[in-house]
């Protein structure tokens, strides 16, 4: 084949890669908009969990497989009680999908949860060590779940569970107090997305009360209130929350939302 | 008696007339009918055969890999499955059936056969790529409709033992299962794998035009695949490096098409982004057929 023609394939080949430039970075702009920078390998301690193969896989645009496989992967460590690897597999899936809810908020239940009450009931170690293991994984739980956030910001869901996790776990086991505070600042975090269920904000506006903030827990129930709903609003209870907090900080009549003594 | 060892014959100085050939322009019937000769030809192979049947067991299995009661995970596996299997055994049906395309024409001397007639290398080739593209659409067609199937088996019976806190709110949770299956966005990912196909059966085109060699053909569009895929992950990780990524250029950036995940996931498809990717694609592919056509018109057969 003559140098010619050789010079002009190659000189079509760049000439075409520049000329197709803008529209790459128009794409590539538009993906990061939409699904966020997808890192691959940050951490030396991925290829500590990934196989040449599954690596290969990955590289090759099937990430998609390779996490579903390592999710499987940890739930069958999970059944042997092998909370280690099952964190390991876990971990990996959620960085390998880092936009799958599904995969963020199992992980963080199976810690939180299940592996944290094992430890709690592990007679092999002592009551001192089963606490502090306790802990551990509740905490893995969590941090799981603030990974999540982090990778997607933009979806209630992480939040509400994050907030559930503080509300209904962390204040059992760990410290009541930090637990609905903890909680209520999540939930509110989740409500402020249209989408979220008007369970949420009662739930923010309930752990409020419990975290010892009760003006605050009256101010933003008085939010709900005046709300139009996002399809459950439950008016009743909302009005109940509101009477109740007004007894209890002995908010004067005239300026009840909900007075004792209605004007006639 | 003259001497005439010295003297010119006669009429010399009168040339013979150039053979006249015949202008042949270009024929979109002679194309069409390469294509779909080439077609019928590559779906008849054994090869083929084997590969989509393998694909068609490989996507019936999927639903095996159950993992436990949670129908958001089920419904996932099923989908990354069956795109995966789309991708993958698509990928080997398109460059494996396009790298012997001309190789074999060569081999069997067919080609001289056909390039004597009045037919044009450029109607040769685009026929030759046709007909690949037109084994691509029926692969993917047949695995669609499998994965379809399949994925409509699984829906059922994950409705079947769907639950939810209260009776009221089972139809809510149905429809939630049945969005995650059946998402348009589906179909947009669907689109874009198919382009993929199409330009990399394009550079398996483009390398065979000047390789006779089938396992060469198949091994560079291999290497250009894998560093197509991981060119997106370069340039966000080593985007600073200007002279790197020049040099990356060249390479088609193969990440634009990988949506299948984002979708799963519940992520929207655009359609600017997908006629974007579509026009990316394509444009890519006319360059390669087109550097192909310029080494495949001059090549001595």
């Amino acid at each position: 084949m003559k140098l010619k023609i050789k010079l002009i394939v190659a000189l079509i080949l760049v000439a075409s890669s520049l000329l197709l430039f803008p529209l790459e970075e128009r794409i590539r702009e538009h993906r990061r908009a939409a699904f966020g920078v997808q890192q691959l390998l940050p951490e030396r301690d991925w290829r500590d969990v990934v196989g040449q193969h599954a690596m290969l896989a990955m590289l090759a645009g099937f990430r998609g497989i390779v996490a579903d496989i390592y999710y499987l992967y940890g739930h069958a460590y999970w059944e042997k009680q092998e909370w280690i690897l099952q964190f390991k597999n876990m971990q990996m899936a959620c960085r390998l999908q880092p936009h799958s809810l599904m995969f963020y908020e199992l992980s963080s239940w199976h810690f939180a949860w299940n592996v944290s009450y094992a430890a709690r009931v592990d007679t092999t170690m002592s009551p001192d060590q089963q606490l502090k293991a306790e802990r551990y994984w509740i905490e893995q739980g969590r941090n799981i779940m603030l990974e999540g956030i982090r990778n997607n910001p933009d979806r209630f869901e992480f939040y509400f569970y994050l907030g559930f996790l503080y509300a209904n776990k962390w204040r059992i086991r760990i410290d009541e107090k930090e637990g609905y505070c903890e909680g209520a600042k999540w939930y509110a975090k989740a409500y402020e997305f249209p989408e979220a269920m008007d369970v949420i904000g009662r739930s923010a506006a309930r752990c409020l009360d419990l975290c010892g903030k009760p003006e605050e827990s009256y101010q933003y129930w008085i939010k709900l209130h005046n709300e139009p709903g996002r399809g459950y609003k439950q008016d009743d209870l909302i009005e109940a929350a509101i009477r109740d907090l007004e007894e209890r900080l002995n908010i004067p009549d005239g300026t009840r939302i909900f007075p004792k003594h209605p004007p006639s | 008696m003259t001497d005439t060892t010295n003297q010119t014959p006669p009429n010399a100085a009168a040339k013979l007339p150039e053979p006249q050939r015949a202008f042949v322009g270009f024929s979109l019937t002679r194309t069409v009918v390469i294509a779909l000769n080439t077609f019928v030809e590559a779906i008849r192979q054994k090869v083929y055969n084997i590969l989509l049947v393998i694909a068609l067991v490989v996507i019936a299995v999927v639903p095996l890999f159950r993992e436990f009661d949670l129908e958001g995970a089920q419904i996932k596996l099923v989908l990354d499955g069956c795109l995966g299997a789309i991708t993958v055994l698509g990928l080997i049906i398109a460059v494996v059936g396009t790298a012997q395309l001309l190789p074999r024409e060569v081999e069997n001397r067919t080609i001289y056969t056909i390039l004597a007639k009045p037919v044009r290398r450029v109607e040769f080739l685009l026929g030759k790529y046709l007909g690949s593209a037109l084994v691509i659409v029926m692969t993917m067609l047949v695995l669609v409709a499998m994965s379809i199937i399949v994925l409509v088996i699984v829906q059922q019976s994950i409705e079947n033992r769907a639950s939810a806190p209260t009776p009221e709110e089972l139809p809510q949770v149905i429809q939630k299962l049945r969005a995650q299956a059946y998402n348009a966005d589906l179909i947009k990912c669907l689109m874009l794998i198919f382009v993929e196909f199409l330009l990399l059966a394009s550079i398996t085109m483009f390398f065979s035009t000047f390789s006779t060699s089938m396992i060469f053909n198949v091994v560079m569009t291999a290497l250009v695949f894998f560093a197509g895929s991981m060119r997106g992950a370069a340039i966000d990780l080593w985007g600073e490096q200007k002279i790197l990524m020049m040099i990356l250029a060249i390479v088609p950036d193969l990440s634009f098409f990988n949506v299948a995940d984002s979708v799963v996931t519940g992520k929207e498809i655009t359609w600017s982004h997908l006629w974007d990717g579509i026009a990316y694609g394509v444009g890519r592919s006319i360059v390669f057929i087109t550097a192909g056509y310029l080494i495949f018109t001059r090549k001595e057969i």
